[in-house]
């Protein structure tokens, strides 16, 4: 196998520096959310409609939950392979973890576009 | 020596000392997986919490039972372990903290902040 069958430098840090920007994001907006509500406790429906739907929020949201999606992906990625040796089975957890993360993305595209509609 | 190759390998897991910053790595790893299987319940939660007054009322009775309330603590545990084990990471890419007594000491304060806030989660909570 030469070195270029191994891919390029520049994915692999990419993938690295992706990880941390969305930890950052992740890690911020989780510290936000939970003095928000700490400070001041959301008691019925349409505070928290109100809240999550409002349109900087909306979009923050929108944002974490594509944070997850990507800094779920770099994670379980690096888990696989560390922990499965065969290709095959890289592979199919690649695939698996691909199909189940894709899912979870539209799933939260129409908790945004839809649920949070104004 | 022909059958090298086919000694018995046994790893004793208990005769083996895992370091204070090994058993934060691994952590950090165990319960990012863990978050990332929680996904889909959280994602549900949400979702029926914005279907309306009914939905609302149904997510909050459902973290409010005695075992969403356990299930909160859990959760929480999980998400401080792993927030304050990622910070400590990204302190380290910043070369803040490498050497090995600072390693092990940030690892001790990992476990120490992550204790302080599932314990008054669990006090709040159960």
């Amino acid at each position: 196998m030469s070195a270029r069958d191994l891919g390029s430098a520049r994915a692999g840090l990419n993938g690295w520096l992706a990880q941390r920007i969305s930890a950052l994001y992740l890690g911020g907006f989780s510290l936000f959310a939970t003095l928000r509500l700490l400070l001041d406790p959301i008691a019925d429906y349409p505070g928290w409609r109100g809240w999550l739907g409002g349109g900087a929020m909306r979009v923050a949201l929108a944002i974490f939950l594509l944070a997850v999606i990507v800094h779920g992906w770099l994670g379980l990625r690096s888990v696989w392979m560390d922990y499965l040796h065969s290709d095959g089975c890289r592979f199919l957890a690649s695939v698996v973890t691909g199909l189940v993360l894709l899912t979870l993305a539209l799933w939260s595209v129409q908790i945004v576009l839809w649920d949070l509609r104004p | 020596m022909p059958n090298n190759k086919h000694r018995p390998v046994y790893l004793n897991l208990f005769a083996i000392h895992l370091p204070i910053t090994g058993l934060v790595s691994v952590l950090h790893r165990v319960t990012g997986v863990l978050a990332m299987l929680l996904v889909p319940a959280a994602l549900a939660l949400l979702q029926r919490s914005l279907e309306g007054e009914s939905g609302y009322a149904q997510a909050r009775a459902l973290i409010g039972s005695p075992a969403g309330r356990l299930a909160a603590v859990v959760t929480i545990w999980l998400m401080a372990q792993h927030f304050f084990s990622g910070l400590r990471h990204l302190l380290l890419d910043l070369d803040v903290g490498v050497t090995l007594a600072w390693a092990r000491r940030s690892a001790a304060a990992v476990f120490l902040a992550s204790a302080a806030v599932t314990l008054l989660a669990a006090w709040r909570l159960l």
